[in-house]
């Protein structure tokens, strides 16, 4: 894939500010987007319809913690394969399950309060997992193996988190 | 003005048509400021009915509607309802009160189709009454009519938007755009009221409910994510409250046609009646010639109405999730469609949103003064906008075991394009069957089926070991392209997603038969010349960028670009071989050559941008950019195009 932060002319980092990154796109999109081009030539039209498309695409990309992290990893000069096997801490793991216990006593007590703390809970470990990646891509230049396996652990961390808050804000007593 | 003299060279004015449920609306937009012209009824709305007279011409508007009840059969209300729709999605539905013809074959289950005594007639051609009537009406009225937007609810789906453009090609509209309704209405107010920030637009229409969160910010609108529900509409309310009128009339399961219009018009009067006072009753047919009074208060409505409004509450929920935002984060909200004037839905929203909702624009013209407005922006001839709309609905493929693989996920922003790698299931497996499918469910069955096509002729392998990459374009117009490529064997295949759901192209072209102008020949050739001076153009402006920018390739790629070059001019240059030939081998050599600059001219815009962006504003940058592409030729084209409003027309 094309490196997103070049697309969108943003330093490839990864706290980047979402005010900046819409603008950017919206700056791109003013120029790329076919609806400017009418009139022109169909063959311009189409680059622009896939300019827009890569633009689109890209801030797609940013957008998104996790895969905002691969992209930069990428950029960074690593590949997938780079990635130590992603091992499930077994601690983590007894939480997720603790959780989803949790989540389900709530939903069928239809228990708002231990709803809402739990969310509260996930929310919170969410954004402490979103600091770790960004202190892990503080330097720049390559990782090293030991950041490599923190950049690992606190994305699969950030999948299941995401993954809870997803089922947990669509309950509904 | 004294004299409004007819100028055979005006420019055509773009125009916006709100084609409702209830109501269609056809307005304009000059100066920056939009209006609606006055239709065959007198008045700015007129009623989506259409009236068929045995043996005489469909009548459309106020008088259609009034002959709903006395020939129920015979007029056709609400055909929005049904576009898109198949026999069997709607065949269930209460108090029906059109005849619907049972298909005689599974194609023919496709569409829904009114008995209008000796008469059928689709739900798209019915539209296509009331959009002639609007296009008519704006002819006399503007004289030289161009282009035309026209609205649709957020949440249609492929076939539903396909039966809109189809009702519009059979009316002989050149269709610009379908734009979201929420979204017009946005649109209506964002550039009347210099609006900036984040803004909710709750839709409550007579058959549908949308909901759109949008981002106003330097004359861009970005939707950031759109929700809604195809069947929940203040029709709904009406049949809830025709249910209540029916169990205390006790008129048991015998209604006829007849009575059943009449008791949904009177829940309907009811329900207006009750939007003014706190208390009101109607007039019921009683037994034997009798007549019963129905009372209700605006209290026992909102009781009715409160199930509906939950719904829509756990939609604009999923909106705002899909936004990323909070209720808090939506500066201002503004009411769309009909069902909105119930105080019991005004006080809801603004209970909900904690903000009474914008009502500056007349609730019922708001969308037509958007479409309007988009229509003036596209044809540039009015203001600089620009829309940047989503998907309102996940696009994928069907998985083994029925599941759905989505490769376009709903709220992505189009133009989108995205891949996904299938691999073989079975050992020596040498095609694949792919089905492209629409929707947010999990089974491909629950899902709308767009497309159906086969990879045949793969090397036999293991399997695993064969894969397939599979490519969704979805372009500005929603229109969606599958492609789908086999590395080893190099074979591939490639669909146009363009369904016409029950009409089939025969059955609009014989409909349109003395509107064709050309022989296929004819056609053929211009379309050739077409290509030709494209072809031109792009060398042009390939040859300015190589002299500006050409230290952005590598070597290799400079090479390559020169190569496609090459081969295009002397296509160019070579005598004519017969048009089809021709015109094939000119649009692949064209397609060569933007495939090898694609990546090169997203580095020029960026150089482009980068050098301008220092303190200036955004439309010398634009200007900047332009000079980039080395396209000073075709703005100059454009200029002049602009200037007597001929903008060439979007080809299909």
């Amino acid at each position: 894939m094309n490196d997103p932060f070049q697309i969108l002319g943003l330093p490839a980092r990864f706290d980047l500010d979402p005010q900046e990154l819409d603008a950017q796109h919206r700056q791109r999109s003013l120029v790329a987007h076919p609806d400017r081009l009418r009139g022109r030539p169909a063959l311009e039209r189409r680059q622009a319809l896939s300019l827009a498309m890569t633009i689109n695409e890209a801030h797609r990309a940013l957008r998104d913690p996790i895969s905002r992290a691969r992209a930069l990893l990428e950029v960074r000069g690593h590949s997938h394969a780079d990635l130590p096997e992603k091992q499930l801490d077994p601690e983590h793991l007894m939480l997720t399950l603790e959780r989803r216990e949790n989540l389900r006593e709530a939903r069928s007590e239809k228990d708002q309060k231990r709803l809402a703390e739990l969310l509260a809970e996930v929310r919170t470990e969410k954004a402490s997992v979103i600091e770790v990646l960004r202190a892990a891509f503080e330097d720049s230049g390559k990782l090293s193996e030991a950041g490599l396996a923190q950049v690992a652990k606190a994305l699969s961390e950030l999948r299941y988190a995401e993954r809870f808050l997803d089922e947990a804000e669509a309950v509904d007593f | 003005m004294l004299l409004d003299i007819f100028d055979p060279k005006a420019p055509p004015t773009p125009i916006g048509i709100d084609l409702g449920t209830t109501n269609s609306i056809v307005a304009y937009a000059q100066d920056g400021a939009p209006r609606a012209l006055v239709t065959c009824d007198g008045g700015a709305l007129l009623p989506s009915a259409v009236y068929y007279p045995k043996g005489g011409k469909p009548v459309v508007g106020r008088l259609a509607k009034a002959k709903k009840l006395s020939e129920p059969r015979q007029a056709i209300t609400s055909a929005k309802r049904f576009l898109g729709r198949n026999y069997s999605e709607v065949q269930g539905e209460s108090f029906r009160t059109e005849a619907l013809v049972k298909p005689r074959s599974a194609e023919e289950d496709k569409i829904v189709r009114f008995d209008v005594g000796g008469r059928e007639v689709t739900p798209i051609e019915v539209s296509a009454e009331i959009l002639r009537s609007l296009y008519s009406s704006a002819k006399d009225q503007l004289q030289n009519v161009g282009g035309v937007v026209i609205t649709v609810p957020a949440y249609f789906d492929d076939a539903q938007r396909q039966a809109t453009r189809d009702a519009a090609r059979l009316a002989g509209l050149e269709v610009l755009r379908l734009l979201n309704e929420p979204t017009a209405a946005a649109v209506a107010y964002g550039l009347e009221q210099a609006l900036e920030g984040s803004y909710a637009v709750y839709d409550l229409g007579g058959g549908t409910f949308d909901v759109t969160v949008l981002s106003l910010s330097d004359g861009v609108f970005q939707v950031q994510s759109t929700s809604g529900d195809t069947a929940l509409g203040g029709d709904d309310i009406d049949r809830a409250i025709a249910q209540k009128m029916h169990d205390f009339a006790g008129y048991g399961d015998h209604g006829s046609p007849e009575l059943d219009a009449l008791v949904l018009d009177q829940a309907r009067q009811l329900k207006h009646l009750l939007s003014e006072s706190e208390e009101s009753e109607v007039v019921l047919p009683g037994p034997k010639g009798t007549e019963l009074n129905f009372g209700m208060s605006q209290a026992e409505l909102g009781a009715l109405v409160s199930p509906f409004l939950e719904r829509t509450e756990r939609i604009v929920r999923r909106a705002l999730k899909d936004a990323h935002q909070e209720l808090s984060d939506v500066a201002g909200v503004i009411l769309v469609g009909g069902s909105t004037r119930m105080p019991a839905v005004r006080k809801f929203v603004s209970e909900l949103f904690q903000k009474e909702p914008l009502s500056s624009i007349d609730p019922e013209l708001v969308v037509a003064y958007g479409a309007a407005r988009q229509a003036a922006a596209l044809a540039g001839t009015g203001e600089d906008v620009l829309l940047l709309d989503v998907l309102p609905l996940s696009l994928g493929m069907e998985t083994m075991g029925g599941g759905v693989d989505k490769i376009l996920p709903r709220n992505t922003p189009v133009p989108a394009g995205a891949r996904a790698t299938f691999t073989t299931y079975a050992d020596n497996q040498t095609g694949f069957e792919l089905h492209v499918v629409q929707g947010d469910r999990e089974l491909a069955s629950d899902c709308r089926s767009l497309a159906r096509f086969s990879l045949k002729g793969l090397p036999p392998r293991p399997a695993g070991l064969i894969r397939l990459e599979v490519e969704f374009h979805v372009d500005e117009n929603g229109l969606l392209r599958v492609e789908a490529k086999e590395e080893s064997s190099g074979r591939s295949a490639e669909v146009e997603v363009r369904p016409s759901y029950g009409l089939s192209d025969e059955e609009i072209e014989d409909m349109l038969i003395d509107a064709l102008e050309h022989g296929e020949s004819d056609l053929e050739r211009r379309r050739v010349k077409d290509e030709e001076v494209e072809a031109r153009r792009i060398l042009l402006a390939t040859h300015k960028g190589l002299t500006s920018d050409a230290d952005l390739l590598e070597q290799n790629e400079l090479e390559q670009v020169r190569l496609a070059v090459q081969a295009l001019e002397t296509l160019l240059e070579s005598p004519h071989g017969e048009p089809k030939r021709q015109g094939s081998a000119l649009q692949q050599a064209s397609d060569f050559l933007a495939q090898v600059t694609h990546e090169w001219a997203g580095k020029r815009m960026n150089r482009a941008i980068s050098g301008a962006l220092s303190g200036r504003t955004l439309g010398a940058v634009q200007g900047e950019v332009d000079q980039a592409r080395g396209v000073e030729a075709h703005l100059e084209e454009h200029r002049r195009g602009k200037r007597s409003g001929a903008d060439r027309p979007e080809e299909e």
